[in-house]
């Protein structure tokens, strides 16, 4: 084969034709002799704007990535995950920030607190409920009932019967929440006050048995509980006072409470002169 | 400014003495390859007008050869995306009979060199190449590894396998 292959040197034979080296010739004096047309040069100001736009363009796409698998990620998060403080700082409070309505703030919150709660019960079936674990989320639920006390004394001005289908719709939620707890093994508040001083500071779920994670689970939801009925009898005292002092503020007329009362005026009868 | 002149002209005698040395070696290895001496030809303008454009921006070509090749390869590459070239156009107008070379072109109907290249037919367009600048220009492998950016050891290899391959192809027609 290299023989064959060898034979290709027999190629060499060939040239160009000496018409042919003088087209290439005529063409390349052509070429060094006739200027080049100037191509434009891109100005500085506009190859930076070029790559500035094109460095934008990808840290946003690399940022909207990073940040869209991360939020996704975070939204499953239980307390005591990595990813748990971004889920209640970032992802929450982004969907927060869009909401515009006090009844839609309010329904926010109350939704934020069912999520804790949630989340508290799925740690406690899961046997993985630590003190630390249970704390954080007590943590964000008494922030949360904060801001839904704020947000409720302002709704509450506008439509007291919303605030207060929304408390009583969180008030069966927690209750519902508290008796499956319960029903799983959870104790008394009382007993469950001193189950938890039992509490480690370990955060290791093996530290912690079945029925103290429940118990932890109990107190979150009690301590909700609390909160929210006491929000709930805010809003009840507020539209009390609201409605006594709509009371008070109505004049009454005289003819008009003796009417209610039943009794009529005796007639009055034209005086006429005596003696005529 | 008297510097700019003799750095122009510098540039050109160089430029004007590539040509007239490697311009029968750029037109074998491109006419090896679109077996047309019309469109050989054309090419190898186009491999000029190239190598002038960057040595005209003030640059300059430290292995004049290896350039040209690795020109022609760029330029060969455009022809193949485009199915026909205007200048081609121009040159057949202008008088020019591509068919009245006959008599060299004798050399690339000979049965060896014919069995070869139906062999080569099938090979990619870099094997070809390769195959044609070490057995056509008989290049050494040091020159061609240049060429192609490689080290000597794998172009050694690189050929080796592209001649086994033929081997095996050659054998398996007989």
């Amino acid at each position: 084969m290299e023989n064959k292959l060898h034979k290709l040197n027999a190629l060499k034979s060939i040239h160009l034709s000496e018409e042919e080296r003088g087209l290439i010739r005529a063409h390349v004096a052509r070429l060094v002799t006739t200027p080049l047309p100037a191509t434009p040069i891109p100005s500085l100001f506009y190859n930076g704007v070029q790559h500035g736009l094109r460095m934008a363009l990808s840290a946003m796409f690399f940022v909207v990535f990073v940040g869209g698998s991360v939020s996704a990620i975070a939204d499953s998060a239980l307390p005591g995950d990595p990813l748990y403080a971004f889920k209640l700082n970032v992802n929450e409070e982004v969907k927060g920030a869009f909401l515009n309505t006090p009844e839609e703030k309010v329904v926010f919150q109350k939704n934020r607190i069912e999520t804790r709660v949630n989340e508290i019960q799925t740690l406690a079936a899961s046997k993985t409920l630590t003190k630390a674990k249970q704390e954080r989320a007590q943590a964000a639920i008494n922030v949360h009932v904060q801001e839904l006390s704020k947000e409720l004394t302002t709704l509450s001005d506008e439509e007291p019967n919303t605030a207060l289908t929304v408390t009583a719709s969180l008030e069966e939620s927690l209750k519902a929440t508290r008796g499956s707890l319960e029903a799983a093994g959870g104790t008394s508040p009382s007993a469950n006050t001193m189950m938890m001083a039992k509490f480690s500071d370990e955060n290791t779920p093996a530290a912690t048995p079945a029925s103290e994670s429940l118990n932890a689970a109990l107190k979150t939801v009690n301590d909700a509980l609390d909160q929210v009925s006491k929000e709930e009898v805010k809003i009840l005292t507020k539209e009390i006072n609201n409605i006594s002092e709509e009371i008070k503020d109505v004049e009454v007329p005289n003819d008009a409470s003796n009417e209610t009362l039943g009794t009529t005026p005796p007639p009055t009868e034209p005086l006429t002169p005596t003696g005529q | 400014m008297q510097d700019a002149d003799s750095s122009q002209r510098k540039t050109e005698e160089d430029f004007f003495d590539m040509v007239k040395a490697f311009e029968d070696a750029i037109f074998r290895f491109l006419y090896f390859r679109v077996q047309d001496r019309a469109v050989a030809l054309d090419i190898t303008q186009d491999t000029f007008t190239k190598t002038w454009i960057y040595l005209s921006k003030g640059k300059t070509v430290d292995h004049p050869e290896a350039f040209l090749y690795r020109t022609a390869k760029n330029a060969l590459i455009d022809y193949y995306k485009k199915s026909k070239s205007s200048s081609l156009d121009y040159l057949m107008d202008a008088g020019f009979d591509p068919g009245t070379h006959a008599v060299t072109d004798e050399v690339l109907r000979q049965d060896d060199i014919q069995t070869v290249r139906t062999l080569l037919d099938d090979l990619d367009e870099e094997s070809k190449q390769i195959m044609f600048l070490r057995y056509a220009e008989e290049k050494p492998i040091e020159d061609i590894a240049v060429l192609y950016g490689k080290s000597i050891n794998a172009m050694t290899v690189q050929i080796h396998r592209i001649v086994k391959k033929l081997r095996g192809r050659y054998d398996a027609q007989l």
